[in-house]
């Protein structure tokens, strides 16, 4: 079964470094055109982030999970280029509806930051397996606690996924429709989903009995079976990424 | 055998042992399914936020809370970065939630739809300034963006417009939310609830 | 190793002890098999080990459970995990991480030994259970049997004193049970661990134990000793086991070995007897034919050119390994899959004709986890919902609740049923509907010998009033025992169809312990005291002096 999650599996430079690193990236990176509030600087790390998703060999994967929210950023420039509170300037009609220069300007602003924002999380998702980026997260100090809880999410779903088909042909089979109008489909919900919690409330049982048996909780440290994930380059990208979120300050500052 | 006075679990209690810790990745995890069975099954909702508002049900608004904001955190990590900025709501939802629960919000359907008001209230107040920050205001539901041009062409001032056009989707959406997972919280086995309940099942010894 | 004194205990919110006086020793490298009725015990005994009883389930403690000589009542559960390593029944739900290696490695982890020790550990047990290969495999992508060696990996990988292991086998199917015996007992052989073992299915075990301890059904000790003794006292037991105490022999045979050993001392030989007749087809129509079926599954065919009649009254059974096509060859007849070419003809129409609601009313079908179709909060509640949802009257309910024996479960939980009441609670909510066909995925997983036959008894009344009974299991000796066709499927083909005698004797993987024992078309003990003309058959649940 497919795993949870945009991760692809691919040798490339970016696919070793360590997820950390990418982490730290990823936020600055982010967070610069909010620091920034500049459409030219989004722009820039726009294109930085396309550079490494190139060098991680997944731009197409990229640009075709972002094709999903196109219809999203399309209602975007229309409702605002309307209702924009600065509108002042009108550009194009349509019919009855008229588009404001400034209302389109502020849509591709926050258009590019949404974008801007996907991107550098692409960078760190896309060549990062989550379970490795947790097991580093618990090395750099999350609590075990935690770093289980976001584990074993990446794992119920899956094996819950399925569940949910085996449930929904038991419950076909019992003459329930899953087709038809929406209160139809409305009460279709509750047997589909009752088993299912019910089934998983009963598992969890058993896992957190499994993590007992296992010593989980155990007093003292805990310790790491995998090597920590190290790279020469590590510490260069980290600096360089928080250079560019305090550039951005710098530039929000001066300009 | 439970004898003994049973205390009531107060507002804030959790009581905190490996089946709690479990229990919030299941939350999550419900959160996820019944989300993808909504767009299975075409229904115009999210519904994705079933399992916080379940485990704040079933261990209070704290187990809530941290289901909720571990979803949206997770969800980020993997698929949706975005995903990260609607923390707070996420949290507001499984407090809330909770908070109803304790309440005694959860003993007959009427009541639940008044729990599943204030939650639905609770993530509109908390939602729709992140809208505005990062849409303009917009939530991108196409019923609720729509109420908001035709809100804000009339001159009403955008942020109204904008906790309308989230109250729009969210009052089904959480209203139906929480009669769901009310509707699953019924139908669970005692035997299963009452590990998380307070002051039963403690350790005795007898000899 | 282990010293249990006056253990008695209570889970929290029940009216009766789940163990009561209970006194018990075991020492170092002894293999011990803990046998009795489901709702004996044998669970919760094992949890006593390892403090889950009572740090983690709470309830009354009273008595002492010594471990190593640690105290579990002072001692935690992490802590006493350093010395009981513990394997439950289920596969899927222990798997904890997402890579074996990481799986094996992760007690290790939080007990906090250094990386170079986790390492060795880790190799160490993965060479012993022979799973070097599977080492970076994901758990998910793994089968059953798979699952449970690395679930017995990362048990032994802490180096424990003691294994615990509830009903491991009980969730596979006969060839990965065989796997994981097979394991234990190397692993006895070679490392002198000290082994509990919870099992329903004695006939494997019994062999390979040296000691049988057995728990009566209000969870007391009843008996405790060497297998050979204890084997005749079984409340339910394994057909060697009968046919020894029908022939009245003592000491009664453990193995198909020791088994032919016996009936060659006797000179019991059976005539292979003239080659089963081919049971003619029966004379009505049938309920479902597939004619020349071919269900693509990704980039092969799960069924290839499959075709199969099935006729009301009779129980059929359908065989063979996972992935053989069992569960698509089912869900072809309740139409939740469409052939991609062939026909499907239920009650004299081709399937496509017919609506999901016609089709829901003619087949009820009841999966693999009965779980997976009960969400109400009561048993009738949910003999309710089929109903409305077939628009039926409700006078059949209380017929169907009496019939199946849960009119005094009627307002139950289903989850707070046992399992073999729980199926039965699954198995009505499909026959209140009055379905002619009825479909079963793989029943009997988990159901002690009793529940089988009560299962197996069910299933012949239902099949007597005219339904056609499809059953997929790998249970030989239920096969044996209730059907009266079985269809064998391989890789996505039927190979083989008739009567049990017909199908199951002589073939290597499928045939019955007796089978093994006489050859010929001897399935049963039945049929062998039938051939011998031997008078008393002991019931099957002879009573336990």
């Amino acid at each position: 079964m497919r795993p949870v999650g945009l991760y692809v599996e691919r040798r490339s430079p970016l696919h070793a470094l360590d997820p950390i690193t990418k982490l730290v990236y990823a936020v600055c990176l982010a967070l610069v055109p909010f620091v920034a509030g500049d459409l030219r600087v989004t722009f820039v790390a726009l294109a930085g982030n396309l550079a490494l998703l190139a060098v991680g060999r997944v731009v197409r994967e990229g640009l075709l999970a972002l094709a999903g929210v196109g219809f999203f950023l399309a209602t975007l420039f229309l409702v605002q280029g309307m209702v924009y509170p600065g509108n002042a300037t009108p550009l194009v009609s349509i019919g009855p509806l008229v588009l404001y220069r400034e209302g389109l300007a502020y849509a591709v602003w926050l258009t590019a930051r949404f974008i801007n924002l996907t991107l550098s999380a692409f960078v760190l998702l896309f060549t990062t397996r989550p379970a490795d980026l947790v097991e580093e997260l618990v090395r750099a100090g999350l609590p075990p606690r935690a770093g289980y809880v976001l584990l074993s999410v990446l794992q119920i779903i899956p094996s819950m996924a399925a569940r949910v088909s085996v449930i929904q042909d038991a419950q076909r089979s019992r003459g329930m429709e899953t087709e038809g109008p929406i209160w139809v489909r409305m009460r279709a919900l509750l047997p589909v989903l009752g088993p299912l919690v019910i089934s998983s409330l009963v598992a969890m049982q058993e896992r957190a009995l499994a993590l007992e048996v296992r010593g989980f909780g155990a007093p003292g440290p805990r310790t790491f079976y995998r090597p920590p994930w190290r790279h020469r380059i590590a510490w260069p990208v980290r600096l360089a990424a928080v250079s560019a979120l305090l550039g951005a300050l710098i530039w929000r500052l001066a300009g | 055998m439970a004898t003994g006075a049973q205390p009531r679990a107060g507002i804030w209690t959790t009581r905190w042992t490996t089946l709690t810790l479990v229990l919030i990745p299941v939350g999550i995890a419900i959160n996820f399914v019944g989300k993808f069975v909504a767009q299975a099954l075409k229904l115009p909702l999210w519904l994705d936020s079933i399992g916080t508002v379940l485990a704040a049900f079933i261990a209070g608004p704290w187990v809530g809370a941290l289901t909720g904001a571990l979803n949206n955190i997770i969800y980020g990590l993997t698929v949706d970065p975005v995903s990260f900025w609607y923390f707070i709501t996420s949290v507001g939802i499984g407090l809330s939630a909770g908070i109803m629960a304790r309440l005694g919000f959860i003993r007959t359907t009427a009541r639940a739809v008044v729990a599943g008001l204030v939650v639905a209230l609770v993530a509109t107040v908390v939602s729709f300034p992140i809208n505005i920050y990062l849409w303009g205001g917009q939530t991108g539901n196409v019923w609720g963006d729509a109420l908001f041009t035709a809100l804000t062409l009339r001159g009403v001032p955008l942020w109204l417009a904008s906790f309308l056009d989230e109250l729009a989707v969210d009052l089904p959406d959480k209203v139906l939310t929480v009669l769901i997972a009310f509707g699953l919280f019924k139908a669970l086995p005692r035997r299963l609830l009452s590990q998380f309940q307070l002051g039963e099942g403690e350790l005795r010894h007898t000899a | 190793m282990i010293r249990i004194e006056q253990l008695i205990y209570r889970y929290p919110h029940q009216s009766r002890d789940a163990l009561s006086s209970v006194c018990w020793q075991v020492e170092e490298g002894e293999f011990v098999l803990l046998a009795g009725a489901s709702g004996s015990g044998k669970t919760t005994l094992l949890r006593c080990l390892n403090g889950l009883v009572p740090h983690f389930h709470g309830g009354s403690f009273g008595g002492r459970v010594l471990v190593a000589g640690l105290d579990t009542r002072v001692h935690s559960t992490a802590r006493l995990s350093r010395l009981v390593g513990f394997v439950a029944q289920d596969p899927e739900a222990q798997g904890l991480l997402d890579c074996v290696a990481d799986e094996i490695a992760f007690g290790l982890e939080n007990l906090g030994y250094d990386e170079r020790a986790i390492r060795v550990r880790v190799e160490e047990a993965l060479d012993l259970l022979g799973i070097a290969s599977l080492r970076n495999r994901r758990l998910a992508t793994l089968s059953g049997g798979e699952r449970q060696r690395v679930a017995l990996a990362a048990a032994l990988a802490a180096r424990p004193h003691i294994l615990a292991l509830d009903e491991p086998t009980s969730q596979l199917d006969p060839w990965a049970a065989e796997s994981i015996l097979d394991v234990l007992r190397r692993l006895v052989d070679d490392l002198g661990l000290t082994i509990v073992l919870a099992e329903q299915r004695l006939e494997r075990v019994l062999g390979l134990c040296s000691r049988v301890t057995l728990l009566s059904p209000d969870g007391r000790l009843e008996r405790d000793g060497p297998p050979e003794e204890i084997a005749s006292e079984l409340p339910w037991p394994p057909p060697l086991i009968r046919l020894g105490l029908a022939l009245g022999s003592r000491p009664v045979p453990l193995t198909v070995k020791q088994a032919r050993e016996l009936v060659h001392n006797r000179g019991l030989v059976l005539s292979p007897g003239e080659p089963v007749r081919s049971a003619g087809r029966p004379a009505d129509p049938p309920a479902v034919e597939l004619e020349r079926v071919w269900v693509r599954a990704g980039e092969r065919w799960a069924l290839e050119d499959v075709s199969l009649a099935v006729y009301p009254g009779l129980v059929t059974i359908l065989m063979g390994r996972n992935g053989a096509g069992k569960t698509t060859l089912l869900r072809q007849i309740v139409g939740l899959q469409k052939p991609d070419r062939g026909r499907v003809v239920v009650l004299g129409r081709e399937i496509i004709h017919l609506s999901r609601a016609e089709l829901a009313r003619a087949v009820g079908y009841v999966p693999q986890h009965p779980s997976s179709m009960l969400f109400s909060e009561s048993v009738r509640e949910e003999l309710v919902v089929t109903l409305r949802a077939r628009g039926h009257q409700e006078d059949e309910l209380e017929w169907t609740l009496q019939r199946l024996g849960l009119a005094e479960h009627a307002a139950r939980h289903p989850y707070d049923l046992s399992g073999g009441e729980r199926q039965r609670a699954a198995l009505a909510a499909v026959l209140v509907g009055r379905p002619s066909i009825l479909l079963l995925d793989e029943p009997t997983r988990g159901l002690d010998p009793e529940r089988k036959a009560d299962l197996g008894r069910l299933l012949r009344r239902v099949a007597a009033d005219g339904c056609a009974v499809v059953v997929a299991t790998h249970d030989v000796e239920f096969a044996a025992g209730w059907a009266d066709r079985i269809a064998l499927l391989a890789e996505g083909r039927v190979i083989a169809e008739g009567a049990p005698a017909e199908v199951l004797a002589g073939t290597l993987a499928y045939s019955t312990q007796i089978n093994r024992v006489f050859g010929g078309p001897y399935l049963t003990v039945e049929d062998v005291l039938a051939a011998v003309g031997h008078a008393p058959v002991p019931p099957a649940s002879a009573e336990v002096g």
